[in-house]
């Protein structure tokens, strides 16, 4: 006869699904994160540019992705363009962090990715500054609509942009997000 | 929609070719809890990172190897396991005090009772445990993962959850 203490009943399985739950400590991204870098087994990336020169660097990384700079963006092959999805939120209500969220996003691109749709993401930091010729750089405001991150994904036509847009869990979690198409240059 | 398995697959072939962290970024918030989780049970709290971190930096400089013949969840697991072996060796060789024996306090918040049952378990039945009904692994990853047959793996489940089951039963009639 069959043993049913041998199945996963529903008491047994909720108590399981409590450990699915378990966070990574904190720092321990960072700590692994430095760790690699240090091994060699991580390459610069415009993570590492916004690191080492600072607050305006993001600033500087935005203007790069949107001036479209050709040696950098090879235009794409398969009659898609590119479109930069920026993420905009409250800056004295930003949405809420966590790991979490973070997996949520992470998921999310690397299904695009999977799917040929993805060509950067990166998450901005919300100090930086603007400047402009002959002025000194205006720290960005801390109050009202701000950029906090990027994506640059290849759709067919700008409907199927707003429908990848639409599916970002920046939406869902209550941000709001500009799709540009970026023009071939 | 993509498998998961076609995703792990693209990230890899990015990574190999670029070594840029995006890729990394990915396969980091992919696989890294299921690691950690993998990790608190063999190891407890103090060097789960510590685990989590030697892992990921073998892996690393080993995927170029990596073949695909099984998935890379149950690769890096079986890299993990590696590792949580050798650290249990060199406490016991060298005497470090590293507490490396669950139960592990980051589990489950405050199910202390959970977290003792689980403790409890043989190894091998906790770690079929955790990787099937908590990581959603097949007996085939799990086969490929601990280097057992899938038919060992069925077995071990099937223990582990009649004695979860009589431990917290047990355990609910102490505090009864």
């Amino acid at each position: 006869m069959h043993d049913t203490h041998d199945q996963l009943d529903d008491e047994l399985r909720e108590q399981l699904e409590q450990l699915r739950r378990t966070d990574l400590p904190e720092a321990s991204e960072q700590r692994l994160f430095e760790r690699l870098r240090a091994d060699g087994l991580l390459e610069g990336s415009r993570s590492t540019f916004v690191r080492r020169f600072g607050p305006l660097a993001a600033v500087a990384a935005l203007l790069l992705v949107v001036a479209g700079i050709p040696w950098l963006w090879p235009a794409p092959a398969d009659g898609r363009d590119r479109y930069l999805l920026l993420l905009l939120e409250q800056a004295e209500a930003p949405l809420p962090g966590g790991a979490a969220l973070v997996r949520e996003y992470g998921e999310w691109a690397a299904d695009l990715a999977a799917r040929g749709l993805l060509e950067a993401g990166e998450k901005l930091a919300l100090e930086g500054a603007t400047l402009a010729q002959g002025t000194t750089p205006v720290p960005l405001a801390t109050s009202g609509e701000t950029v906090t991150g990027f994506f640059i994904v290849r759709a067919a036509s700008a409907d199927e942009a707003l429908a990848l847009a639409n599916d970002c869990p920046h939406v869902r979690h209550g941000g709001r997000v500009q799709v540009r198409r970026i023009e071939p240059t | 929609m993509t498998s998961n398995s076609d995703t792990d697959r693209f990230l890899v072939a990015r990574y190999l070719k670029r070594g840029d962290e995006s890729s990394f970024r990915l396969l980091h918030q992919r696989h890294s809890p299921t690691l950690f989780r993998f990790a608190l049970g063999r190891v407890g709290d103090s060097a789960a990172d510590e685990v989590l971190q030697e892992t990921w930096v073998r892996a690393l400089r080993g995927l170029s190897g990596f073949q695909g013949r099984s998935s890379l969840r149950a690769w890096l697991i079986a890299i993990a396991a590696n590792c949580c072996r050798e650290l249990h060796r060199r406490v016991a060789r060298e005497r470090v005090d590293i507490p490396t024996d669950p139960p592990a306090r980051s589990w489950a918040g405050e199910r202390l009772e959970l977290t003792r049952a689980l403790a409890r378990l043989p190894e091998r039945a906790r770690d079929v445990l955790l990787l099937h009904d908590v990581e959603g692994f097949t007996h085939k990853e799990i086969g490929m993962a601990l280097e057992i047959e899938p038919g060992t793996s069925k077995s071990q489940l099937a223990r582990a959850r009649r004695l979860m089951r009589e431990q917290l039963q047990s355990g609910s009639r102490r505090h009864a």
